[in-house]
């Protein structure tokens, strides 16, 4: 997987609650071909790619990112892990999308909170019939 | 103020919203003499220095003013000084530490409330004599904790 980069108030988030990396999280992953910035804020904030084609964007859109265990620590060191997710292409092709953004589909404080962001480093379109694996 | 030390298990609580640094949460501060471990979880864990003579067994709260975030830094900052005052000898103690004591759901692996945040370690012991006191300021600039 490519480098994380966080968004500024995603600290601001943990430290109110509004993050609970249970196994019951809803986080998800929006697709979008412009880079995001630190200081967004909520899934609103990005410029999805077109729904379509097996993505489906939209208000709290994206593809659902199940975690595979609750967030734990390892000596100081918090990891959160999750299920690989596969985004097929189906009836056209999806994209291009050059960024993955991960987001909390909560609505239980704010709408949305983002969480981080991945940077593929080229725009990447998946063809009609091929898929897009996404695993940490 | 003494540097900040770090439990383990502080992230993870920040991760599972066991903590939510509104101004409604109650955080404590307790005096020990005993050096807590990176590996402790909750109140329980620590070592208390005796109840009496102005010291109350679970510590004292702390006023939290407000918090900010800037640039990805989180800060937690105090409303005013935390002040022990002794009606008699109190300690030794070399160390205070921060825990939540708002009463919560926890999943932590520990299962239970009180989870700690941090501790401060000022040297060596201090003991106060009868009316002396043992305040806490945190930097105005570096708050309570900050999270990165």
């Amino acid at each position: 997987m490519v480098a994380y980069n966080k968004f500024d108030q995603t600290v601001a988030d943990l430290a109110h609650a509004y993050h609970d990396l249970s196994t019951s999280a809803a986080l998800k992953l929006m697709l979008t071909n412009t880079a995001p910035t630190s200081t967004m804020r909520t899934s609103t904030d990005i410029t999805q790619i077109s729904s379509g084609n097996g993505y489906s964007g939209g208000s709290l859109g994206g593809i659902p990112l199940p975690l595979s265990a609750p967030a734990i620590e390892v000596a100081g060191v918090l990891i959160v892990t999750a299920n690989p997710v596969t985004l097929s292409a189906s009836g056209g092709s999806i994209g291009p999308f050059r960024y993955a953004v991960m987001y909390n589909a909560s609505t239980a404080n704010v709408t949305g909170p983002l969480m981080g962001w991945f940077d593929h480093g080229s725009a990447l379109t998946i063809p009609d019939g091929s898929s897009f694996v996404v695993s940490s | 103020m003494a540097a900040y030390n770090k439990f383990n298990i502080t992230v993870q609580d920040f991760a599972r919203a066991i903590h939510n640094l509104s101004t409604t949460t109650v955080l404590k501060v307790m005096l020990s003499n005993t050096l807590p471990t990176s590996s402790m979880n909750t109140s329980t864990d620590i070592t208390q220095i005796s109840s009496g003579n102005g010291y109350t067994l679970g510590g004292s709260s702390v006023a939290i003013l407000s918090s900010i975030q800037s640039s990805g830094t989180y800060k937690l900052l105090q409303n005013a000084a935390l002040v022990f005052t002794a009606t008699g000898a109190v300690g030794p103690f070399q160390y205070a530490i921060l825990y939540n004591s708002t009463a919560i759901t926890s999943s932590t692996i520990s299962g239970s409330t009180a989870p700690l945040m941090g501790w401060y370690d000022y040297g060596s012991p201090v003991t106060l004599a009868n009316t002396e006191t043992f305040t806490l300021t945190w930097d105005a600039s570096s708050g309570i904790l900050q999270l990165t």
